[in-house]
């Protein structure tokens, strides 16, 4: 349970353990994001950069995982999307487009509150998966492989990566419905 | 417009797909918010106890230290002041009575007393009045 008033004071130390104690969620997030060991410790030390500056606008109504959870992915998106901007070399009127949406902000999934409880519910859901989907489920959404990479991986037809990634997800879509 | 294909909402998800008109529609589209939520909460279900290497906490304390250093603001500290003071009284006085033995007036008396010192702090005193907050 998060300390919030030494969170604000930004006590070393207790930052430090904030820091260990909640590493995990955040590499389980940026993991799927990162090009390799080095580029994940740079996004590491991204995201914690932004939840130590911006530390004073947690607010504490909501809980510290679902604050630091949307923090890293807005963090992991933003850099990728300036790489993909970059990379692109958009035209102009491609330019505003992008530029007008820069702001965007991600619909935040925590925002009701997943509860332990859920994702227990949403885990048990994805175990219950037949074998080849369970397996793309992992590789594609929680290590953000590409289906190529899936197909590889698995000795599968690219096709039949993305169509086993799809019927997984048209399973899993049942663990909630807004 | 209509719901796109998983594939297309994963790279929007990865940020390897900048589409505003997509991103509008999946905030508004109670489906593809659905699959959104998925996108997010999947990699919370995978390892647990995913560990984080010391080095990485370390790093990011250094690095915490070094950008809340770059950030603060620039001021100057009580023993900076005071020594600037000193300097300043000392040159003051030294040119005071140069130029007293030189027979200068009081109008550029008080020109050498308002300049000399001033001149003489910033060559004495580079980079002085900022304080470092190196780690």
């Amino acid at each position: 349970m998060l300390d919030l008033h030494g969170f604000r004071d930004g006590d070393r130390s207790y930052l430090e353990d904030v820091v260990r104690h909640y590493g995990g969620l955040v590499r389980a997030v940026i993991r799927s994001f990162a090009d390799g060991p080095d580029d994940e410790e740079d996004l590491f030390q991204d995201v914690w950069l932004r939840v130590l500056m911006k530390r004073e606008s947690y607010s504490g109504q909501a809980s510290f995982e679902a604050w630091l959870h949307r923090v890293a992915g807005n963090v992991c998106r933003s850099r990728s999307r300036r790489n993909t901007e970059r990379a692109a070399r958009l035209g102009w009127a491609k330019q505003m487009g992008v530029l007008m949406s820069f702001h965007w902000e991600a619909p935040d999934p925590l925002e009701t509150m997943v509860s332990e409880e859920e994702l227990a519910e949403l885990a048990a859901a994805v175990q219950g998966l037949p074998p080849q989907e369970g397996r793309a489920v992992e590789l594609r959404f929680m290590q953000g492989r590409s289906a190529r990479e899936i197909a590889d991986e698995m000795g599968i037809k690219e096709s039949t990566a993305r169509a086993t990634g799809r019927s997984a997800l048209g399973r899993l879509r049942r663990w909630r419905k807004e | 417009m209509e719901c796109p294909d998983i594939d297309r909402l994963i790279d929007l998800y990865h940020g390897r797909l900048v589409d505003a008109e997509l991103e509008r529609h999946v905030t508004d589209c109670p489906s593809c918010r659905t699959d959104w939520k998925l996108l997010c909460c999947l990699p919370l279900v995978g390892d647990h106890e995913l560990q984080v290497p010391e080095a990485w906490v370390q790093g990011v304390m250094a690095r915490w230290a070094r950008e809340e250093g770059a950030e603060g603001p620039t001021r100057a500290t009580l023993g900076d002041a005071l020594l600037a003071a000193a300097l300043g009284a000392v040159a003051s006085g030294a040119t005071l009575m140069a130029g007293g033995s030189m027979g200068m007036g009081p109008p550029a008396l008080l020109l050498v007393f308002l300049v000399a010192p001033a001149l003489l702090a910033w060559f004495v005193l580079p980079g002085r009045g900022v304080r470092s907050r190196d780690p």
